[in-house]
């Protein structure tokens, strides 16, 4: 019988036992926010889904859609030896992760709070992030530069056509 | 019934890298870090001593774990604690999103749901994906303080936590086969000792995160493993110099709470609300001020007083929830002296109020061990100088490893009461 009830629900009953458990506390952790002391309606519940939906819908894709235009020029450019996307690729996703992290800073979203809190108005940020930028693909593209030209020293020359 | 063209086609995924090994080593490479994020998260409510008098921010009745008396030695306990919290959870943001990259692919599975162990099995994804999103966007937009939400940011953050510790437990439990057989299969490090040039797809399988049909590649695992490293080292490099201090301050460039909000001068150091903000006024702090204290008897005592008494000096650090932290000279009497002279009953609780009018943080219970500590002091004098205004003239409360915002300024009375 477990045999059957096991084909039908398609995994062990250890697994329901886990998922139910796991649920349970899920729904209890959410039902205390949901709270109206605590969550305009349903606001706690919109972010909780609402980040997942806008990462894998709008995020992945457009940073997939950026790496295929960078891998679809530099194919065309570099020479093979040396691939120069991933010198595109370091300090875009070093500097896209500071973008993501302190876009609110680099961006000056809450200025006022920032005030209230530090007395000090959000300054700086944007220029240090760009600087940081700039010196990031900068130093990237020096490298690949001396990669190529190393790779050229050492190739043997190519046949002239 | 044949998945529609698009994301729900298998061969739509080509990046060769793709595949259980990747996902399991991304996978046990976060694992430890939201774990570390997640114990630092409930150590920081138990810092708050959520039992005792008004301390608790979150609804009474919940389940709180790992609450205890939260002592005052080490007295950078607090500061580490949030430091590791709040830069630990920031430095794995690039690991977060390669995992969730890796699996991509599984949200578009089709069919959408094969049997009743797969629905909810997905359903339970939603709380793990949402759950993690939602700890790290609330979290790290709080200490930017940015609020765009419509929710108590203390209460949300921490029930998220519930969440995703939840969802956490029940995947990793269900995982942990398919990441044996995948290091099995490929070896631990192995596939970390293969260049661009022999990189390859792992074998696939119907329903594996291996690619059918995979492009070439154009960057080797190690080199994936290696830009999500730089992008976490980037962002350890301008963000831990708040918490850390000394010369690694300078590097943070990024960090809410850098260089850029340090002044000159003895009172030059970061605060967390100015007085304008908490509505107290030079005419609250004037001569007029008088510190009540209450125990056994009551006294009032005014600020010239207080500096008559006997002084002591400290180097302590002032950490805040949000992470950053400094360590600066503090004087001032001794609340175990004050306890004294107000005949605080032993084993005392201690309750601070402060000028402050308003605001959920004008009053604080410290725990016998935090007051009674040998460097728990009324602070009136920092670094040389008087407390300037915003540091919280003329007195406030620094005890070792207490959280900031437990550390009230502008204190208006202090009363020992038995618990």
């Amino acid at each position: 019988m477990i045999a059957r009830a096991r084909r039908h629900y398609g995994a062990s009953p250890w697994h329901l036992v886990g998922h139910v458990l796991a649920l349970a506390i899920m729904v209890y952790a959410v039902s205390r926010v949901l709270d109206p002391r605590f969550s305009r309606g349903l606001n706690v519940l919109v972010w909780l889904v609402g980040g997942a939906i806008v990462h894998d819908l709008v995020l992945v894709p457009a940073y997939s859609a950026l790496d295929g235009v960078a891998r679809r020029v530099t194919r065309r450019r570099a020479p093979r030896a040396v691939p120069a996307i991933n010198h595109l690729r370091f300090p875009a996703a070093i500097s896209g992760a500071m973008l993501l992290v302190y876009f609110p800073l680099i961006l000056t979203r809450a200025d006022g709070n920032y005030v209230r809190s530090t007395g000090h108005h959000v300054t700086g940020f944007a220029t240090r992030w760009l600087t940081i930028t700039a010196g990031l693909f900068l130093a990237s593209g020096l490298l690949y530069l001396v990669r190529v030209r190393a790779s050229r020293a050492r190739a043997p020359r190519p046949p002239s056509r | 019934m044949r998945a529609p063209p698009g994301p729900t086609r298998e061969s739509f995924w080509r990046s060769p890298l793709r595949g259980p090994w990747l996902t399991t080593t991304l996978g046990a490479l976060l694992l430890p870090l939201v774990l570390v994020v997640g114990a630092t998260g409930f150590l920081s409510n138990a810092a708050y001593q959520p039992g005792l008098g008004r301390n608790a921010l979150l609804p009474a009745g919940g389940v709180q774990p790992l609450r205890f008396g939260w002592p005052a030695s080490p007295a950078w306990l607090y500061a580490v604690n949030q430091g590791i919290h709040v830069t630990v959870g920031i430095v794995a943001v690039p690991l977060l999103l390669a995992k969730l990259w890796s699996v991509a692919p599984r949200l578009f599975t089709w069919p959408p749901v094969r049997d009743a162990a797969h629905a909810i099995e997905r359903l339970s994804l939603v709380g793990l994906v949402g759950g993690v999103i939602f700890e790290f966007v609330t979290g790290i937009l709080n200490v930017q303080l940015y609020y765009p939400w419509h929710f108590n940011f203390v209460v949300a953050h921490y029930y998220g936590a519930w969440v995703f510790l939840a969802a956490l437990t029940i995947h990793v439990a269900i995982k942990l086969p398919v990441m044996v057989r995948a290091w099995r299969e490929r070896g631990v490090l192995a596939p970390l000792r293969v260049d661009l040039e022999r990189t390859g797809a792992e074998p696939h399988e119907p329903g594996s995160l291996a690619p059918p049909t995979p492009a070439a590649p154009t960057i080797s695992r190690r080199g994936l493993l290696a830009l999500v490293a730089s992008a976490s080292a980037g962002l350890l490099l301008v963000t831990v110099g708040q918490s850390a201090g000394g010369p690694l301050r300078r590097l943070a460039l990024l960090a809410p709470r850098g260089q850029s909000v340090f002044d000159d001068g003895p009172n030059g150091f970061p605060i967390n609300k100015t007085a304008a903000t908490a509505r107290v006024t030079p005419a609250l702090t004037g001569p007029g001020w008088r510190l009540a204290i209450a125990g056994g008897e009551r006294r009032e005592l005014s600020r010239a007083q207080l500096l008559a008494m006997e002084q002591h000096e400290h180097d302590l650090p002032i950490a805040c929830v949000e992470g950053w932290s400094t360590t600066q000279r503090w004087s001032g009497v001794r609340l175990r002296d004050l306890a004294a002279l107000a005949g605080a009953p032993a084993g005392a609780v201690l309750q601070v109020e402060s000028l402050q009018p308003r605001g959920a943080l004008r009053r604080a219970t410290l725990g016998h061990a935090q007051h009674s500590d040998g460097r728990a002091l009324l602070a009136l004098r920092v670094n040389g100088a008087d407390l300037s205004l915003d540091h919280g003239y003329p007195a406030r409360i620094i005890v070792p490893a207490l959280p900031g915002v437990h550390c009230t300024k502008w204190v208006a009375s202090l009363t020992w009461v038995a618990s």
